[in-house]
């Protein structure tokens, strides 16, 4: 699955450790959600798109 | 802060961990000092036979609190991986020994091996994990 997380936490000049701190998860979490390690799940990705103000779908998409 | 490498469950998980390996080696110690000089026998021995074992299944329960009280699930996911990477090296290891005890007749791998292994096992898979992060533009 690809995905903007780490374009819209460039937009905001969050650091990997911003982001964890307001997703209550560890920086590795966000660094392995970022490179495509690891798809978070349902409840997560659905934290992760009301902290951006997106759905998830325009967070996340399925790769081709 | 919960950014830190370190989860909130993480650092309970290593504290306990700690307690049980502290008991484990006053346990051990004193075991080993009274089955030596003071030879028991009967359900005393079999007491202090057991009694260190009681820490170390202390820890593998310490491992099953941990997967229920991390709320991070990629931390989550990765002690799973190791525990069960960890817990295949063991099984691998106990049923290549009894072929080799049923087949061949050969001596039993020294005591302890399987926990070794899998605890060994275990730390490699967090090794390569860790490595893993830092290749993976970990900022």
């Amino acid at each position: 699955m690809n995905n903007r997380l780490r374009v819209l936490r460039a937009e905001r000049g969050w650091s990997q450790a911003d982001l964890a701190e307001k997703l209550e998860v560890s920086r590795q979490s966000v660094n392995a959600i970022e490179t495509g390690k690891y798809d978070p799940s349902l409840p997560l990705a659905f934290r992760i798109a009301k902290l951006f103000g997106n759905r998830i779908e325009e967070i996340f998409e399925e790769s081709v | 802060m919960f950014c830190k490498e370190r989860t909130p469950a993480f650092k309970r998980y290593q504290r306990r961990v700690q307690w049980a390996m502290g008991a484990y080696l006053v346990v051990i110690l004193g075991a080993v000092r009274i089955v030596k000089h003071d030879a028991p026998v009967g359900w005393h021995l079999y007491f202090w036979s057991v009694l260190p074992a009681l820490p170390v299944l202390a820890v593998i329960v310490t491992m099953g609190r941990y997967l229920t009280e991390e709320k991070d699930e990629y931390q989550r996911l990765r002690m799973m991986q190791a525990i069960l990477v960890g817990t295949a090296a063991l099984l691998s290891t106990v049923i290549v020994n009894d072929f080799v005890q049923t087949f061949a007749h050969a001596v039993a791998f020294p005591p302890f091996t399987g926990f070794i292994v899998f605890a060994a096992a275990m730390a490699i898979v967090q090794g390569v994990q860790r490595l893993r992060d830092r290749s993976s533009g970990d900022e």
